[in-house]
């Protein structure tokens, strides 16, 4: 059975949900902005490289919305959009997003201050390894933190569910074997 | 099937963007309509300029035999085919984002070599493009001749002849840096395609 996730990130959004695209991109602003700032968070490690990712993002949203068939949910056609347009963004960018070895990721990363509770560094230190992924598996487990179910996530990637089941398998190892030899 | 549990991480991930930055985010995403108004107007803007400088060239210099007419007629219409190869591009990298995601890297790598291709064009028409308008121009003004015409920018006007050698090193050099960029863009692309397809094997294959 499917599982259709709701909450904070996802919107709650249906398939068939109507509207003009200008109504639906309220909707979009009000529903999937952090969303959408989380997914360039994991592709743009400057801060004002992702404001303008994520400006870039929210107006191919704007401009696409016309074309959305309601044949998905708006959080899915949104997260769609934010992937291809961040993984544009990385081919244009002088450098590529951190993709050093986990160790130096950390060091090299957003110093934080000795005062910093120990769960802002987990943060960071999440950031930073879904930021060293493989590219196939950093989309994949974006969207599964993101909440997305696997048909979601196959669907905003292109892919079948069972391969999203995979990928997210894969990237959820890496990611919790690296945050247990951090702690 | 259901989604694996990693609420945990899940929940940190979801705390990634402090308060601060969400409400510039938003405020961001509330500017955007009249962000993509400004954008089209501006698009707009430059077209009727581009093509205004080329009516106005032609009408400040007002040719008056035919070979130096069609010469102008020449240039310019180099300059429309570059102007609307380059917004066919632009527009096919606007459209790449709701494109079909299997197909997203093919997409994207092609538009790529399309603008990749486009440069060198530009980078190689350039040089010989300015010589030609130096021509025109010295022609439209009474001079022919290269001998007279080389006199002319760097003997009897040699302010004039370095305005023109820097104008054209200058352009020069953004085509070879714009060139060199794309041509970096699309090796990051096509780097890309090749790890998506290695995790494409990987699920084909069951590969945990």
């Amino acid at each position: 059975m499917e599982e259709r996730i709701t909450g904070n990130a996802s919107g709650g959004d249906a398939a068939g949900e109507s509207g003009s695209p200008e109504a639906l991109f309220d909707r979009v602003v009000a529903s999937h902005t952090g969303m959408i700032s989380r997914i360039a968070l994991a592709y743009e490690a400057d801060p004002a490289l992702r404001r303008e990712l994520v400006q870039e993002i929210l107006l191919a949203v704007w401009r696409g919305l016309p074309r959305f068939r309601h044949d998905s949910s708006l959080k899915t056609f949104v997260a769609g959009i934010a992937y291809k347009r961040s993984i544009s963004h990385v081919a244009r960018a002088a450098k590529r997003p951190k993709s050093a070895p986990l160790s130096e990721a950390m060091v090299s990363e957003e110093p934080l201050p000795d005062e910093v509770s120990s769960r802002n560094q987990l943060k960071a230190r999440l950031r930073a390894l879904v930021r060293t992924l493989p590219l196939a598996q950093k989309q994949a487990i974006i969207l599964c933190l993101e909440d997305f179910s696997f048909k979601e996530i196959g669907d905003t990637l292109g892919i079948s569910a069972h391969a999203a089941a995979m990928r997210c398998q894969r990237a959820k190892d890496a990611l919790r074997e690296a945050m247990e030899n951090w702690t | 099937m259901k989604r694996g549990g990693l609420p945990e991480l899940a929940r940190l991930w979801q705390e990634q963007i402090d308060p601060a930055e969400q409400a510039r985010l938003d405020a961001l995403a509330s500017e955007i309509k009249r962000t993509a108004r400004r954008r089209g107007a501006l698009e707009i803007l430059f077209t009727i300029i581009g093509l205004g400088s080329i009516v106005f060239a032609l009408a400040v210099f007002r040719p008056r035999t035919l070979p130096i007419q069609l010469g102008f007629a020449l240039l310019a219409a180099i300059m429309v085919w570059i102007y609307w190869r380059r917004r066919r591009i632009v527009a096919g990298a606007k459209a790449l984002a709701t494109g079909e995601p299997d197909t997203f890297f093919g997409a994207a790598i092609e538009n790529a070599r399309v603008e990749l291709g486009l440069s060198a064009i530009v980078l190689a028409i350039f040089p010989p493009a300015y010589a030609f308008l130096l021509v025109l121009l010295a022609a439209a003004s009474g001079v022919t001749g290269l001998d007279r015409i080389a006199r002319l920018l760097f003997v009897e006007q040699p302010m004039l002849g370095s305005l023109h050698l820097a104008n054209f090193l200058f352009f020069e050099a953004l085509s070879y840096r714009s060139y060199v960029k794309l041509r970096a863009q699309l090796r990051r692309l096509e780097r890309m395609r090749r790890e998506w397809e290695n995790e494409d094997a990987r699920d084909r294959a069951g590969t945990p």
